[in-house]
């Protein structure tokens, strides 16, 4: 089992009707993912690799801590890259950085603990 | 222990007595200057961004003793690595051909205080390399490639939706016990297993989490509340069996079946006189190997192709290789055939030496030109065979005929090399011209 990085009380304000798009991008190269993003209800928002999903309005989010879940997994070789790097952003807006050496962890899990209080 | 020593002595007994070099490698070098330097760096430096470059080049080739080619010195430098690009796994996998190229293109330096020219002086000498590769892609690895990747989606997506939901419980409060725990994360299980799992397995798969759930987790749900996230995530990892996959993907993607090239260059410069006016390039190598990886009931086989190309300046050798038989252009043309089955492998390799050299004679009568002009073959051949008694140790022996070498005037060419190795890996080519 992967290593695991757990980022806790990370805040985004948002408006009530506002709406919220999660974003995975990768930085460094040769990395695969899957990002899972735990909101109210039974249909949790997936991300293959990089992309951007709408996650929500602003009032649907507000009541809970929204967990973020990714798995990350970079088989390059150490010679082409040593490095896993990822932006983890909401609305365009970077809300956390990942970034670890391959030496470490070549296939980290990584989790976000979100709030998001009123604007 | 008997047996052991015996066959260390006899390895030792017989390598005295047929003390090898120039021993051909089949494979273009990883770094070709390196090779053509015939050096063996105890590091190879491989900087990671333009910045480490120059840091590198900048302490290794100024210095105080006034002599600015470092000794020992090997460099690696991969230009297209040193920018972040966000490429992700999938379209590294699927580079096309110009894409390939830029990926594993490498610039290799080398250099030495240390080459010995003909009469056993040493001298500074320096050469550059260049290499890259290619997989030629075909339809079935991309459906292996499209097969892992599916399945790490699938089985990677199911563990992130039961941990996150295990995480949201613990962390908005939603259970108040073990029971309520479980009982709370139940759905989300057999939701995930039912919805990416064949109906016949999935429900042993639900089972087999929940009954872990209940044994691993402790009564304690207040205070150990924060550990259930990281017990959750192994039970389901371990269930799921996603190290297997990852572990097979990866043993697949070091030996894809299929074809491929590497085609290598390397240049070597010397100051046979240790200063700048003596600067000369005696020698110029080109490396092209073809080789094929077999799929599916023959994997255990690799075939590969080898030529290779060697010009020499005959103005250098016959200055400072007085004594020694070099010829203009060389031309390898070999074939390689190995196979592994379990704690035996098994190598043959055939190599066949065109060498010539053309001198420009003086003008005949009619003021024709005229060139005369010496040619040799040589062949090399060689076969390996290696046992692994056990993890940690390997039986070898080479049984063959190497091409002589003409540099340093040895005709001795029979290869009669029983090894026993202890720790990690086998022999190589580079042990055996080392001997």
């Amino acid at each position: 089992m992967g290593k695991t990085y757990k980022y806790k009380n990370l805040e985004f304000p948002v408006g009530d009707s506002e709406k919220v798009n999660f974003t995975v991008e990768f930085i460094s190269n040769g990395n695969d993912a899957q990002t899972v993003v735990n909101v109210p209800g039974d249909l949790d928002p997936e991300i293959e690799d990089e992309g951007t999903e709408f996650i929500g309005l602003g009032k649907h989010l507000r009541d809970s801590i929204t967990v973020v879940g990714s798995n990350l997994y970079n088989p390059l070789p150490l010679k082409k890259e040593d490095t896993i790097e990822v932006d983890y952003k909401i609305n365009g807006k970077v809300i956390q950085k990942h970034k670890n050496d391959k030496n470490v962890e070549k296939r980290p899990t990584v989790y976000l603990l979100i709030n998001f209080p009123e604007k | 222990m008997k047996l052991s020593l015996t066959l260390i002595i006899l390895s030792f007994g017989i390598q005295t007595a047929f003390c090898q070099d120039d021993i051909l490698d089949m494979s273009t070098p990883s770094s070709p200057a390196s090779k053509i330097l015939d050096l063996s760096p105890s590091t190879v430096l491989t900087p990671k961004s333009y910045k480490a470059l120059e840091t590198t080049l900048f302490s290794n080739f100024t210095g105080n003793s006034g002599n600015i080619v470092p000794n020992d010195f090997s460099l690696d430098f991969m230009p297209y690595w040193v920018k972040d690009r966000g490429l992700s796994l999938e379209n590294y996998l699927r580079a096309g051909f110009n894409d390939q190229f830029f990926q594993n293109l490498s610039i290799s330096v080398a250099s030495t205080q240390d080459y010995l020219l003909g009469n056993n002086e040493p001298s500074d000498a320096i050469a550059f390399g260049i290499r890259s590769s290619w997989f030629m892609g075909n339809e079935d690895d991309v459906k292996d490639i499209n097969s892992y990747m599916n399945s790490f989606d699938q089985t990677s997506f199911a563990i992130l939706n039961i941990t996150t939901e295990a995480l949201s419980i613990i962390t908005n409060n939603k259970a108040n016990s073990k029971s309520e725990f479980i009982a709370e994360l139940t759905p989300r299980i057999e939701a995930e297993i039912e919805k990416r799992y064949h109906p016949k397995e999935a429900q042993n798969i639900i089972d087999k989490i929940i009954k872990a759930a209940w044994d691993k987790l402790s009564k304690d749900y207040s205070s150990d509340k924060n550990n259930y996230d990281t017990i959750i995530d192994e039970i389901v990892q371990e269930t799921l069996g996603i190290q297997e996959t990852y572990t097979k993907f990866e043993d697949y993607i070091e030996e894809r079946p299929g074809w491929y090239l590497d085609i290598g260059f390397a240049t070597l410069i010397n100051f046979p006189e240790s200063n700048f006016e003596s600067l000369t390039s005696p020698k110029q190598s080109l490396w092209i190997t073809p080789s094929y990886q077999f799929k599916k009931d023959l994997k255990f086989l690799k075939a590969l192709g080898v030529f290779r190309y060697e010009s020499y300046n005959l103005d250098f050798y016959k200055e400072y290789f007085p004594d020694s038989t070099v010829y203009q252009d060389n031309r390898d043309f070999g074939l390689s055939v190995s196979g592994s089955f379990e704690n035996l492998s098994i190598e043959f390799e055939a190599v066949r030496r065109f060498s010539k050299t053309e001198t420009l004679d003086e003008p005949d009568n009619q003021g024709n030109q005229e060139y005369s002009g010496t040619k040799r073959e040589d062949y090399q051949f060689l076969g390996t065979l290696n046992y692994k008694i056990n993890e940690n140790i390997l039986l070898s022996y080479s049984l063959g005929d190497r091409f002589p070498n003409l540099l340093y005037g040895n005709e001795n060419t029979l290869i009669s090399l029983l090894t026993l190795n202890f720790g990690f890996g086998g022999p190589t080519k580079n042990s055996i011209n080392s001997l």
